[in-house]
């Protein structure tokens, strides 16, 4: 389908969540003809924190955001997807990210392997500051084995 | 696959009507069906045996709706709109719209940017139960349109960012 200029952006975390999203924003752009923008958001702590440098972080979040769109675009071979890693604070970065998008897709919360904090505060203050809509796809939770709720990383 | 259906959840302020602005073109776009839905809490009288006052209230609640669907709709033909359907019931806002939620793809609320309003919480509180397993169907999404805060009702609603595409 030919580009509309409609643009998804979503938040990729490395998370199943992210995946979720991702595929979910892939299906939309591919039935209306638009352009997805994967985003993973990394940050660097300094010196005495992991990972080591900057350069190590962003690597990182270009090898997972790299992961979940091979992982997508295998359903969707003709999708539109950029992927771009974005250095910030994950709420932050998406909605300045976002800010002339037409939406902005999350996952409902996640673990992934650069935030620190559940993804379910993070959608929650992209719900809050967005500019755009702010589309929050479910995640099924597996059933508690024990220990009460998600242990953050 | 029988759902193409959009829920929008809306309460008697302005912001409703910014709400089915955007659930009014997405709509159209997936050619889907529209519940216009509003949580009728608060009101003692709302079960049991039908009376004056509740069927005045129903009446209210119903006529408010359509008054915002009117406006959200405004200059568009009538054969362009979707198919709209109205729903008033009994029960907080996050209950009726999970329990609607079930049947559709989306489910469309607005939040105040500005913060911790109503409609703000209702998405919150949805949003919190997606994290529950089958709280909602599984391929339903919610939707949290930023809306400009009600408090000025003669304000220009603010246009679809995405009705430009």
């Amino acid at each position: 389908m030919a580009d509309t200029g409609y643009r998804i952006v979503v938040g990729v975390d490395g998370s199943d969540a992210g995946v979720r999203a991702l595929r979910w924003a892939v299906r939309e752009a591919s039935a209306r003809g638009g352009t997805v923008h994967a985003v993973a958001v990394w940050s660097w702590q300094g010196l005495d924190a992991l990972p080591a440098s900057p350069q190590t972080a962003r690597d990182a979040a270009e090898q997972l955001l790299g992961e979940a769109v091979a992982q997508v675009v295998q359903d969707a071979p003709r999708a539109v997807v950029v992927p771009r890693a974005v250095l910030g604070q994950p709420a932050d970065a998406l909605v300045d990210y976002a800010r002339d998008a037409d939406l902005l897709v999350l996952g409902s919360h996640g673990h992934g392997r650069l935030f620190h904090a559940v993804l379910g505060s993070v959608a929650d203050q992209c719900v809050r500051t967005a500019h755009c809509p702010v589309v929050v796809v479910p995640v099924p939770q597996p059933a508690p084995t024990g220990t009460r709720g998600a242990v953050p990383v | 696959m029988t759902r193409n259906r959009i829920v929008a959840g809306i309460d008697g302020t302005g912001a409703g009507e910014q709400v089915l602005r955007w659930a009014v073109g997405e709509a159209r776009r997936r050619g889907a069906t529209l519940v216009v839905a509003t949580a009728w809490a608060g009101h003692s009288d709302r079960t049991g045996p039908a009376s004056p006052t509740r069927t005045a209230a129903l009446a209210e609640l119903l006529s408010s709706q359509r008054s915002q669907i009117e406006a959200a709709c405004a200059g568009l033909p009538v054969a362009a709109r979707p198919v709209i359907c109205q729903e008033v019931e009994p029960g907080d806002p996050v209950t009726v719209l999970t329990r609607l939620a079930r049947d559709a793809d989306l489910v469309v609320v607005g939040t105040d940017r500005d913060g911790g309003l109503g409609v703000a919480s209702v998405a919150g509180r949805l949003a919190g139960r997606l994290r529950h397993p089958g709280a909602l169907g599984s391929r339903c999404v919610l939707v949290a349109v930023p809306v400009t805060p009600a408090a000025v009702p003669a304000a220009p609603p603010v246009p679809p960012r995405i009705a430009a595409a």
